[in-house]
């Protein structure tokens, strides 16, 4: 990830939360950002026949989890897998948010040969990866849990995100070593 | 060497992905009995993803061009000029490119990075789907096939549909 970046995506975040008149340890309504942000949410079976999802995840099970589409009228859609959880749900359609908020190159899908190449930026998906964090679980909340004994799975239940979004944010943004230190500390004295 | 064994691919199956894993597993063979770890640092792509190739899946189109040049193959040498989609052209540049006998491998290649990269910039892009993905970083190729139908069945419900949030 460039140098830099961490800092600039919590403050994007901060900013993007301030917009949506929410506290900074406040609980993250990813659709209420999505609406302020005038992008549309569907779910992928408003769309396609169920029976293909159903194939589609037959073929390669978890291969699709949201897409966003930029049509050509200039509206923006998220359209998600309806087969995953609320907390997985949440989760990918904040990291879709975050490859809008961030600029991100649309790619194209590309045929080459009689097979459909898709192309992937792992710098870019590193990046939403991370601003989503930062949208749905950022900082001052992950310490009132930490600092309340909340473990992954309970702050997964609470926020609605997956529980590897949890996860990865208490351990990457080193609210968990802080709490323990600081726990540890009391303990000593 | 490994031409002979591309000129064997299935007419239906222009790119045989299983042969590329086959190929994967010859080139680390050939190097040596180089690890899948060793392999995947030599091409620059991710362990993972070297690892699925070999069982048999598709990677993203970048590490498709990695492991095809790791392997001593200039992505065009894949392909036969039937299987060439025409609405591809920097591919149909590129395969021409290659097959030119007053360019080596290299400069064809060179060449033909120009091409796509001058097209990827100046061609218009309302033609095509514009979409970002949050999917699996490698797909067997049946579920890359389904999910490109399905992302275009889609766009083309969201096309004709007013705006309507869910």
């Amino acid at each position: 990830m460039r140098r830099g970046f961490k800092t600039e995506a919590e403050r994007l975040a901060d900013r993007t939360r301030a917009q949506l008149g929410l506290q900074p340890h406040a609980h993250m309504p990813i659709r209420d950002l999505a609406t302020h942000l005038s992008i549309e949410i569907y779910s992928a079976d408003d769309l396609v026949d169920q029976a293909d999802l159903e194939e589609l995840d037959r073929l390669q099970p978890g291969v699709f989890s949201a897409a966003t589409f930029h049509l050509p009228d200039g509206r923006t859609v998220i359209v998600s897998n309806p087969y995953n959880e609320v907390g997985r749900t949440n989760s990918d359609i904040a990291h879709e948010i975050a490859h809008l908020l961030l600029r991100h190159d649309v790619r194209e899908l590309q045929q080459i040969g009689g097979h459909t190449f898709f192309t992937c930026n792992p710098e870019q998906e590193e990046e939403a990866n991370w601003l989503a964090g930062c949208l749905l679980l950022p900082r001052a909340l992950l310490l009132r849990e930490a600092f309340a004994g909340s473990d992954p799975a309970a702050i997964a239940q609470k926020h609605q995100v997956s529980i590897p979004m949890a996860r990865f944010r208490l351990n990457a943004s080193g609210v968990l070593l802080q709490a323990q230190r600081a726990r540890s500390g009391r303990i000593r004295r | 060497m490994t031409l002979d064994v591309v000129m064997e691919v299935d007419v239906d199956e222009p790119i045989d992905i299983k042969m590329l894993g086959r190929l994967v597993r010859a080139e680390r063979e050939r190097r040596g009995r180089l690890s899948l770890r060793a392999a995947a640092e030599q091409a620059e792509v991710p362990f993972n993803t070297l690892a699925r190739v070999e069982k048999g899946d598709l990677p993203d189109l970048a590490n498709f061009r990695r492991i095809v040049h790791w392997l001593g193959l200039p992505p065009e040498r894949f392909f036969e000029p039937p299987q060439i989609r025409t609405e591809n052209t920097p591919e149909v540049i590129a395969y021409h490119l290659a097959r030119d006998p007053n360019l080596t491998d290299a400069a064809a290649e060179k060449i033909a990075g120009l091409v796509r990269e001058l097209y990827t910039n100046l061609a218009g892009t309302d033609r095509g789907m514009r979409v970002h993905l949050r999917a699996a970083t490698t797909f067997n190729p049946e579920a890359s096939r389904k999910l490109a139908e399905l992302l275009e069945q889609m766009q083309q419900k969201l096309t004709t549909t007013p705006s309507a949030e869910r």
